[in-house]
């Protein structure tokens, strides 16, 4: 694949790594600006409460502190003190309820960080309890407490929006009907019935929520860790009531976002602080306020499957309901995006999905690495394993029975699926052969598991443009909007524009987003920024070295075809000529410099579909691990870990091998150790004192990522959006694994060692307060 | 939840005199400061990051004399009189590390939060283990987090750099350790050859 091209598919090291490695890498909290005040966030005690008095005398009190604010200021100097992805039900500060322990209540600004979170410490705030709503069944009964009323939309609004339903503290909804699945039902002699359960758990990206708000002329200019620079923008335009261009988004290098760092309070709460100020201040979270700001829906999910004789599905019914928390957020897209994902990539005559997605007294749940994906196809993939074990038919075997193929339609009316599922699975069986399938002497349980996905990615209307400057030494700027959150955006963009201007990567600069600087693009998000940025970067490259060619042409007097631009230079012509010559040469219609220019709109972002939009490509995934389960402790060991993914092109084999093997490491701790712990509505767990991840000891040395290449990928050069197949299979091929090698169905998550024990024994799962959604 | 008590301890002022990747600095401190506080607010090095503030992450990791301790959670005045090191200390004269080239090479980051710390915790092990091996790694490692690499890269990298500062002068030089195609494991060949699986 990779001689067909100059630098696409090479190995090319990261263009941020000396910045990376010497500390010279400047981050959000890196900043320091004169007159630099501070904020922090006094938050909410309790789960659910009225708000009786807030008393603000002893912050105001302490030395250094310049302003308390609460939700009048909010009111003050917002339009409205509301916001919101989906539906606007969100508070800037608390008005007079608070619905989750760690809602801002209050906010103080102060000329030390210390003084401030000192200050936000002596806020002092009566409640009055109000019922806690922790079970999603039981909130969404008839006659339970209400959490919230209606609200009008928010930035995505629209389809996404539709289902919400306050009256039964339903957030958001999605449901699809296929042919006669009663009927079906009916028909079969094998009806297979399971419900499983994921706790909520948290993104943990190392750095914390953080930003920086100056004041800048009627608005305000933002250092923002965040995925979504643009949307943002559009958001604190709205609650200042100036133009987008009054508000300007930076985002430097971010320090891992996962999903976590999309739409956040933290940036209307530093907004907020500065326009009282009037003066540049910094939010900066602790991790404690980062675990109680988002994390990754809970759910409980029944899947329940008609089988022909055949050993093939004749039908399918599955029921989502994912907790929200106490705020829509961007739960109400993670379960339409469950719902329509969740009958898993088979061949499914007749099916029914019902999913909610409900509010309750917790930490809102929105987006999480592998968007809705990763839930449905934990409960799909071991409902899969469990109807082959109880037919004694081999879990491999099962899946290529039903596997839809390439090219098959996922539902009629989207893209059909461009990823190959059998492939990969044929080659995650071989990667497992060689002896991590033999148990080794020992009393150690050993089994292999494996599970299969696939993500319809970049779907929908997500627009991209860029602007590559080439310069008069043949060197190049290109401005464009990807947040570099870790996958290595800058690299493969600089990869992309070399490419195309027939120049090293070394002569390519790729700026950070800046929306008062770089073009629009919709978000960093979905795996979408390789396929859509990588497009409109590639357009405009083309588009600057056209313009050079046809230049060099008209000098000459010969036709511009035949003529190409490699290494500043262009050739093909009676001789060959700089880019120098062409910008500065006599006649010259540039200047200084040639600006290409490049965008990507989806053709077709909609789809007649009950999800109603359009893949942009499918990133499918196959996942294997092998495990050693101690009988006696329960404890797992994952011996080995592959991830097959299906990228396309590989635009630089560093980069898309790293994604794909940090997303399979990660669901290790989703397998084993994670999840966020309540008791009575308080999070019990929010410090790594006591939320366990992942370290260089649970991830396996034989941590193995292999990708499928077809070259036939929508995006630039033939490639696909590659950082969340990985993370989709991984967990549940490691569950697999363990049920496997204990010769018990494990349906809760995580696998902590007492679970294991338990399964084991055969025992009534009961574990106490184990953040069961 | 912010904690009433932050800063409160930090009342009386202190003077320190102190070695920073060589150079001397003395310094008032607030008895109640942090070695992260002081490293980042008032000596401007913010290459060494705080993430989880409890000594669980490494991500804060220094070295005081040769030793790695959490910046987060030492306090700036066990700093005087000793030396201490920061991942900005690394690269001599605008020449990388050894260490700092194998990170790069091997692709042993990717947001970068964790690498300073990495890379500080990394060169003392290197310092007392000439050619550590896979287990070895993985066990020093254990007290710091990457949520981006899965660590397969990081284990990689600091054998690459051990081999190369073993066996610079050999017949070897470095250049055979040095995978040619990527550090991922996985050349391009194989990355294609699996297109035909
Ligand atoms: S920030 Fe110091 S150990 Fe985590
Ligand atoms: S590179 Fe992001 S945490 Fe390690």
């Amino acid at each position: 694949m990779a001689e067909r091209f100059r630098v696409i598919g090479r190995p090319v090291p990261r263009i941020d790594g000396v910045a990376k490695v010497t500390g010279a890498a400047a981050y959000v909290g890196d900043l320091h600006l004169p007159g630099l005040q501070h904020a922090a966030v006094a938050r909410s005690a309790v789960p659910h409460a009225r708000i009786v008095s807030c008393s603000l005398d002893a912050a105001r009190a302490v030395p250094g502190v310049t302003v308390v604010l609460t939700a009048s200021d909010a009111r003050r100097h917002f339009t409205a003190n509301r916001f919101g992805p989906v539906v606007r039900d969100t508070p800037v500060l608390a008005e007079d309820v608070v619905r989750y322990e760690g809602e801002p209540v209050a906010l103080v600004v102060a000329r030390t960080a210390d003084a401030a979170r000192r200050a936000a410490g002596l806020v002092d705030v009566e409640y009055e309890d109000l019922p806690v709503l922790t079970d999603i069944e039981a909130a969404m009964a008839e006659g339970a407490p209400r959490l919230h009323g209606h609200a009008e939309g928010g930035e995505f609004g629209g389809a996404w929006g539709r289902g919400s339903d306050p009256e039964h503290n339903v957030a958001g909804q999605y449901h699809d009907l296929r042919g006669d699945p009663a009927a079906a039902f009916a028909r079969v002699e094998h009806v297979f019935e399971h419900t499983y359960h994921v706790p909520p758990i948290q993104h943990y990206a190392l750095e914390n929520h953080v930003v920086v708000v100056e004041p800048d002329g009627p608005g305000l200019t933002v250092h923002a860790a965040n995925q979504y620079p643009f949307l943002m923008a559009r958001l604190l335009s709205g609650l200042l009531g100036v133009p987008e261009s009054a508000i300007r988004v930076r985002v430097p290098f971010v320090g891992g976002s996962f999903g976590s760092k999309e739409y956040v309070n933290v940036l209307p709460l530093a907004a907020l602080a500065a326009l009282a100020v009037r003066a540049p201040v910094r939010l900066e979270c602790s991790m404690e306020e980062s675990f109680r700001s988002s994390s990754r829906h809970g759910a409980r999910m029944t899947f329940r499957t008609a089988l022909a004789a055949d050993g093939r599905i004749a039908a399918r019914e599955v029921r989502l309901l994912f907790d929200t928390g106490a705020y829509a957020d961007q739960g109400p897209r993670v379960v339409r995006q469950a719902g329509y994902r969740s009958p898993g990539p088979y061949r499914i005559p007749h099916l029914r999905v019902d999913a909610w997605a409900v509010y309750t007294n917790r930490v809102p749940a929105g987006a999480y690495r592998g968007f809705g994906a990763s839930q449905p196809i934990m409960a799909c993939e071991r409902h899969t394993d469990e109807i082959a074990a109880a037919l004694e038919l081999d879990p491999v075997e099962f899946r290529l029975r039903n596997l839809l193929a390439l090219g098959d339609d996922f539902v009629a009316g989207d893209r059909p699926l461009d990823c190959d599922l059998p492939a990969g699975l044929r080659l995650a069986v071989a990667e497992m052969r060689p002896g991590h399938d033999r148990p080794e002497p020992g009393r150690r349980l050993h089994g292999v598991g494996f599970a299969v996905g696939a993500k319809n990615s970049a779907s929908g209307r997500l627009p991209s443009s860029a602007i590559v400057r080439l310069h008069a030494d043949g060197s190049a700027t290109v401005l464009a909007s990807s947040v570099e959150i870790g996958q290595g955006t800058l690299t493969m963009l600089a990869q992309v524009a070399a490419e195309a201007l027939g120049s090293g990567v070394d002569r390519v600069r790729v700026s950070t987003p800046d929306t008062g600087a770089t073009p629009f693009d919709q978000r960093t998000s979905s795996s979408r920024s390789t396929v859509h940025l990588g497009l409109a970067v590639q357009r405009a490259a083309e588009d600057a070295s056209r313009q050079a060619c046809e230049a060099a042409a008209e000098r000459c007097g010969v036709p511009a075809e035949g003529l190409a631009l490699r290494e500043g230079i262009v050739t093909g012509g009676p001789r060959p000529m700089s880019i120098r010559e062409v910008i500065d040469g006599p006649g010259s219609r540039f200047g200084g410099e040639i600006i290409g220019v490049g965008h990507f709109v989806p053709d077709e972002p909609e789809a007649p579909t009950a999800f109603g939009m359009r893949a942009g490509y499918w990133e499918g995934s196959v996942g294997a691990a092998a495990v050693a389960v101690d009988p006696e402790t329960g404890e797992v060991e994952v011996t080995k870990l592959v991830s097959v993914g299906d990228a396309g092109t590989v635009i630089n084999p560093l980069t898309a091998h790293g994604q794909e093997e940090g997303g399979a490491a990660m669901a290790v701790g989703h397998a084993l150790f994670e999840a966020c712990v309540y008791e009575g509505g308080h999070l019990v767990n929010p410090s790594l004192l006591d939320y366990r991840l992942p370290t260089a000891r649970d991830v396996p040395a034989a941590l193995e990522s292999r990708l499928l290449e077809r070259g036939d990928g929508p995006g630039p050069y033939g490639s696909k959006g590659l950082g969340e197949s990985a993370i989709i299979t991984a967990a549940p091929a490691i569950v697999n694994a363990v049920a496997a090698a204990i010769g018990a169905p494990l349906r809760e998550l995580p696998l902590t060692p007492w679970r294991v024990l338990e399964a084991l024994d055969g025992r009534e799962h009961a574990e106490p307060g184990a953040g069961r959604a | 939840m912010p904690d009433a008590d932050a800063g409160a301890l930090a009342t009386e002022t202190l003077a320190i005199e102190t070695w920073v990747n060589g150079v001397r600095h003395r310094l008032e401190i607030d008895t109640g400061e942090t070695l992260a506080a002081l490293l980042r607010d008032r000596l401007g090095l913010t290459g060494t990051k705080v993430s989880c503030g409890v000594q669980v992450c490494g991500a804060c990791t220094v070295l005081l004399d040769g030793l790695a301790v959490s910046a987060c959670s030492v306090l700036a005045v066990e700093a005087d009189g000793h030396a201490v090191r920061t991942v900005e200390g690394m690269a001599r004269d605008g020449e990388l590390a050894p260490l700092q080239d194998a990170f790069i090479a091997c692709g042993a980051f990717q947001c970068g939060f964790c690498t300073p710390g990495f890379l500080m915790a990394c060169t003392e092990l290197l310092e007392r283990h000439a050619d550590p091996d896979e287990d070895t790694i993985r066990s020093w490692l254990e007290g710091n987090l990457c949520r981006c690499t899965g660590y397969r890269p990081i284990v990689e990298a600091v054998r690459m750099a051990a081999k190369r500062r073993t066996g610079a002068s050999g017949p070897d030089g470095g250049g055979h350790d040095v995978p040619a195609t990527g550090s991922t494991g996985h050349d391009v060949p194989t990355t294609g050859s699996a297109g035909d699986g």
